[in-house]
């Protein structure tokens, strides 16, 4: 008599995926996909995630991130389960965002800003995943990334993490909820907090500008007079929503994904807060621009 | 004698004068400066509607000229990236020359956005004018984004 033998994943997926429905109909601790998209935003997973100029569908892979060691391609983060994160658990999510490790126990590089991650609150990164949750799968593979010897090995990761990577490192503040948004959630320091040259980055100088792989400039958002940012709140608020700063000029490069996936999609208290703690930086030296010529 | 010679020299002078210029006209360094200059114009008649709508001038009067200053100005910029001017002290990226179509199109639709906060302005309904000037603002970036060098 022939027998039917399930497959095994496949039934195990469907248990797993039942439980879910189940502990969701029931409220049980389910995050809120609503909250999420608000907070996915705020986050711009969009700006690398998606791959807007190559008209890539949301969250499907996202454009090249040239860094120092290498091009970055960030992953497939749509609900398909082949080539996205459609099979993983909340505690998978909460693990890849907040400690950056993957599913499979695989280290990410810190190109993914899990360092700022870690200091997201776990109802957030609940709402993030319920949010992903629903993004439309998309059964495509991203490109992977590109990168030079010894950075394409990542067993070094390992080291990188117990040399850089302290979840419990308050030297940044994010308790406050400007300083939440500009060191986790929005992540402002991963550009413009000034990197070592293994790519950790240097806290004793936060937001005072960096050198981007690409040859852009994250500019110095510290009040210091000569090389800093003289804008006042009008001007950070403004500019924040728009990309228009006060000579006129729209921001290009990076700057404008994250105006248009990120701050100008904050609510004014959000926006309010970002703007006050950036204001009461303080200065820090560190001139990065030559005075441009045009 | 030396009367012959100061006319000698004021011909000599003047042939140069014209000649170079007519060598000159449109040579790339000139017309990169042009569209540097036109650019940091537009930027100038945008910053000033900006201080208008975040409060920091009352200004209102200037609103209207401001504005138009900006579709003329953006006008010109079709002219301003001939071929052959793509080295150079420019940030202006090869992309340009290498699919004018679209760099065409994103022009025209900046200019676009340009016209409608003129007519908001014209209008003189505030909260128009900045909502005008936010789309204007993301079709600036948007083309300097696909077609502007980052700073160096």
């Amino acid at each position: 008599m022939p027998q039917v033998i399930p497959d095994q994943g496949r039934v195990v997926r469907g248990i797993a995926l039942a439980a879910a429905t189940i502990l969701a109909a029931a409220g049980a601790h389910a995050g809120d996909p609503a909250r999420g998209a608000y907070l996915a935003a705020v986050a711009g997973c969009a700006s690398c995630h998606t791959d807007v100029e190559g008209r890539g569908p949301p969250y499907a892979g996202g454009p090249a991130l040239k860094s120092d060691f290498g091009t970055f391609r960030a992953p497939n983060i749509t609900a398909d389960p082949d080539y996205g994160i459609g099979t993983w658990s909340e505690d998978d999510f909460v693990r890849a965002l907040k400690r950056g490790v993957s599913p499979g126990g695989q280290p990410y590089y810190p190109a993914f800003p899990y360092v700022s991650y870690a200091h997201m609150t776990d109802r957030d990164a609940r709402d993030l995943y319920a949010f992903f949750r629903t993004v439309e799968p998309v059964p495509e593979a991203a490109p992977g990334h590109e990168l030079a010897f010894p950075f394409s090995v990542r067993l070094g990761l390992w080291a990188w993490r117990l040399l850089y990577f302290d979840p419990s490192d308050e030297a940044l503040d994010t308790t406050s909820r400007g300083g939440y948004l500009a060191n986790a959630l929005s992540h402002c320091g991963e550009c413009h907090t000034p990197r070592n040259r293994l790519g950790a980055l240097r806290t004793g100088m936060a937001m005072a500008g960096a050198r981007l792989g690409d040859g852009d400039v994250a500019g110095n958002l510290t009040p210091d007079p000569d090389t800093g940012l003289d804008w006042d709140a009008t001007d950070l608020r403004f500019f924040l929503q728009t990309g228009l700063t006060p000579d006129g000029d729209a921001a290009g490069g990076a700057m404008a994904l994250v105006v248009e996936h990120s701050t100008g999609k904050m609510t004014p208290e959000d926006l309010d807060a970002l703007v006050a703690w950036l204001e009461a930086l303080p200065p820090v030296r560190n001139a990065l621009k030559k005075p441009s010529s045009d | 004698m030396q009367h012959f010679v100061r006319v000698a020299l004021a011909a000599v002078l003047a042939a140069a004068v014209a000649g170079g210029a007519a060598a000159a006209a449109n040579a790339p360094e000139h017309v990169i400066k042009y569209r540097q200059n036109l650019m940091k114009a537009v930027g100038g008649h945008i910053g000033n509607v900006a201080l208008l709508v975040k409060g920091q001038v009352d200004f209102a009067d200037g609103l209207v000229t401001d504005t138009q200053a900006i579709v003329d100005l953006l006008g010109n910029a079709g002219i301003a990236f001939p071929e052959g001017t793509a080295e150079g002290k420019t940030k202006a990226r090869p992309e340009i020359w290498q699919d004018r179509a679209k760099f065409d199109a994103a022009l025209e639709d900046t200019i676009g956005k340009a016209r409608a906060l003129a007519m908001a302005a014209e209008g003189g309904d505030m909260a128009a004018v900045g909502a005008a000037l936010g789309a204007l603002g993301k079709s600036c970036s948007a083309c300097h984004k696909s077609f502007r060098i980052k700073d160096e």
